[in-house]
């Protein structure tokens, strides 16, 4: 049973990391209907460039390189609508790319070597199970990051307007809102949450160039366990795939169950054809 | 005369063939280069049937690639089978997996199908890296007997290019029969389809797995010619590359995934690994966005300009046009 209950926690704090990251993805499936798939390669960037830079200063260059990263992104975005390029196909291959620029811009710059950092000398003991103190300060930092996030969305004026230009581009230009400012500003502060998430992550699991990739894959996993519906559940699908992979490396055997979280998302896909719908023709 | 039109992009490709087997015979390093473009060009042309000419965008065609080439090499190697056995199995595998799974995979939204086939090629890599013995793990496989028909790179340049060949050909007819037209009207427009009476899931999941079975006939090349695979060899990244490729070269057209290919394996040569991928997405962003016909739309463009406007002939004033909308055309 204690066994159990370690697993269960150990997976839960490591899903806090993966729901960190998924958490700008149901933003931005929220307010678009598209998929950035170069969310994980930002969020290693910034928390590669956070640690070799270090203290605040190296924090605030992460952070700002998240959020230019997806600035850039939100441009690429706005020159696909405008030659009605813009189908969500295009836009995920669109960011695929710039997620495959930014992992090599990290092995370029940055070498193979893994970036890692323990804040905490100790781990603690509660129940007998033993938990590292930064992935705590990472469970408190997702929780306030879900809340902000989703009270923003759901309940201010500018939720409101995000959540008008997503619904209906048109109706909401004929209303007086500015999109396309919207849209910056929604992948700007996409771009911010995966910096922070990148930056505590390289002070928990560790980042090296391979790990954009990996992470945009199980977050996009955690992002559509609950159906992309909003941060909240976002947040929570990476804390579930955390403790379905702890529980399944913990009980089973073998290299083979690292493809379970895979299988895992691969069958939802398929038995919930709904997700993702956007771009159905 | 139409039918020498339709194939007028194959008997360009063979002559090119020819002459650069000609010229180049005597340097072994381009002629790697050739067989590996060609073996690229093979799983480009997948992704152009399936996603040019079908809609369905898949980021899994080097896992199927994958799976034929290690069904080859432990037939041949563990097994004791000859190559050709091998390549029947190499071609028939990847489709078997293919169809039933793509019957699923067709009813989901085009996003939805392209992140399905991302996820299935992680799956692949990790299995093929966790098959044990099998398929040698993180090693992969050595000692690939290679095929008595084509020892030299000369001849294997000869037959991996013949491949690209019939291919080509054989896309090229699909574009322009019925088959084509139902395909591209289910890309156009689904419900039109269903209307027609068209079973588009099987012929969608049909096209899915045929273009499995080209991956497969990639996979063979490449395991017999480089006598070794690995899990590494042919990854997901090696998926968004040939997606790379066809998007650069053009979707639409025929020729657009050889073109893409040559052009990107020849800069895969001559730059340096660590930026490789920089300038992979970079121009990739640049392709979609100012210039979404790739290279091939820009050169027909480009053609157009100077030939002559007035007066033209129906005919010649609607071959400026991709040939996937000749076929639509009333």
């Amino acid at each position: 049973m204690r066994e159990l209950l370690e697993y269960a926690v150990q997976g839960a704090l490591l899903g806090v990391t993966y729901g960190l990251v998924a958490l700008p993805i149901g933003l931005i499936y929220s307010s678009f209907r598209v998929i950035d798939a170069g969310v994980g390669s930002y969020a290693a960037l910034a928390g590669i460039v956070a640690l070799s830079v270090g203290g605040i200063a190296g924090i605030a260059a992460g952070l700002a390189i998240g959020a230019a990263l997806a600035t850039l992104v939100a441009l690429i975005y706005q020159l696909l609508v405008r030659r009605e390029m813009a189908e969500p196909v295009i836009v995920v291959t669109a960011t695929f790319a710039v997620g495959m620029a930014v992992d090599s811009l990290i092995l370029w710059r940055y070498g193979t070597d893994p970036f890692v950092k323990q804040t905490f000398d100790s781990a603690w003991s509660i129940a007998d199970v033993s938990i590292n103190p930064q992935s705590i300060v990472n469970l408190l930092i997702g929780l306030v990051l879900v809340a902000l996030t989703a009270g923003g969305l759901f309940h201010t004026s500018t939720g409101r307007q995000v959540r008008a230009s997503a619904d209906n581009v048109l109706g909401a230009l004929l209303a007086g809102i500015p999109v396309v400012r919207i849209q910056y500003m929604m992948f700007a502060f996409e771009g911010l949450l995966a910096a922070v998430a990148g930056v505590l992550l390289v002070y928990t699991t560790g980042l090296d160039f391979t790990s954009g990739l990996h992470l945009t894959l199980i977050a996009f996993g955690a992002a559509i366990l609950f159906g992309l519906r909003g941060p909240l559940q976002c947040f929570l699908g990476g804390l579930a795939i955390g403790v379905v992979e702890a529980l399944v490396a913990g009980y089973g055997s073998g290299g083979l169950v690292s493809a379970l979280p895979f299988v895992f998302v691969l069958v939802i896909l398929v038995a919930s054809p709904r997700i993702a719908e956007a771009g159905r023709p | 005369m139409n039918e020498l039109r339709r194939q007028s992009p194959a008997l360009s490709l063979l002559l090119i063939v020819v002459v650069s087997g000609a010229i180049f015979s005597g340097s072994r390093s381009t002629l790697d280069t050739s067989i590996l473009i060609a073996i690229f060009s093979l799983m480009a042309l997948s992704v152009g049937i399936s996603f040019g000419q079908a809609g369905m965008m898949s980021l899994g065609q080097a896992s199927f690639a994958a799976i034929g080439a290690y069904t080859t090499s432990i037939l041949t190697t563990q097994a004791g089978w000859s190559p050709y056995a091998g390549l029947v199995a190499a071609v028939l595998v990847p489709p078997l997996i293919a169809y039933p799974l793509a019957r699923l995979l067709v009813r989901l939204s085009h996003l939805a199908l392209a992140l399905a086939t991302l996820f299935l090629g992680e799956i692949v890599m990790i299995v093929l890296n966790n098959g044990g013995d099998l398929t040698g793990g993180y090693l992969g496989i050595g000692g690939i007997p290679p095929i008595s028909l084509a020892t030299t790179p000369l001849a294997f340049h000869f037959l991996a290019w013949g491949c690209v060949v019939v291919t080509v050909v054989l896309y090229s007819n699909l574009k322009s029969s019925a088959a084509g037209r139902a395909l591209n009207t289910l890309r156009q427009d689904p419900l039109r389809a269903q209307a027609d009476g068209d079973d588009g899931p099987h012929r969608l999941s049909a096209t899915f797995a045929f273009s499995a079975g080209l991956c497969g006939l990639a996979g063979w090349l490449y395991a017999h010619y480089l006598t070794y695979v690995a899990p590494e060899s042919l990854s997901v990244s090696t998926s968004i590359s040939v997606l790379l490729m066809v998007i650069v070269g053009g979707s639409r057209y025929v020729l657009g995934p050889v073109v893409g290919a040559a052009l990107l394996t020849v800069l895969n040569d001559h730059l340096p690994a660590e930026v490789l991928g920089l300038l992979y997405g970079l121009a990739l962003v640049i392709v979609l966005v100012v210039a979404p016909r790739g290279v091939m739309g820009v050169a027909a463009q480009l053609l157009g300009r100077f030939r002559p406007h007035p007066r033209r002939p129906v005919e010649d004033s609607l071959s400026d046009r991709p040939t996937h909308e000749l076929e639509i055309a009333p």
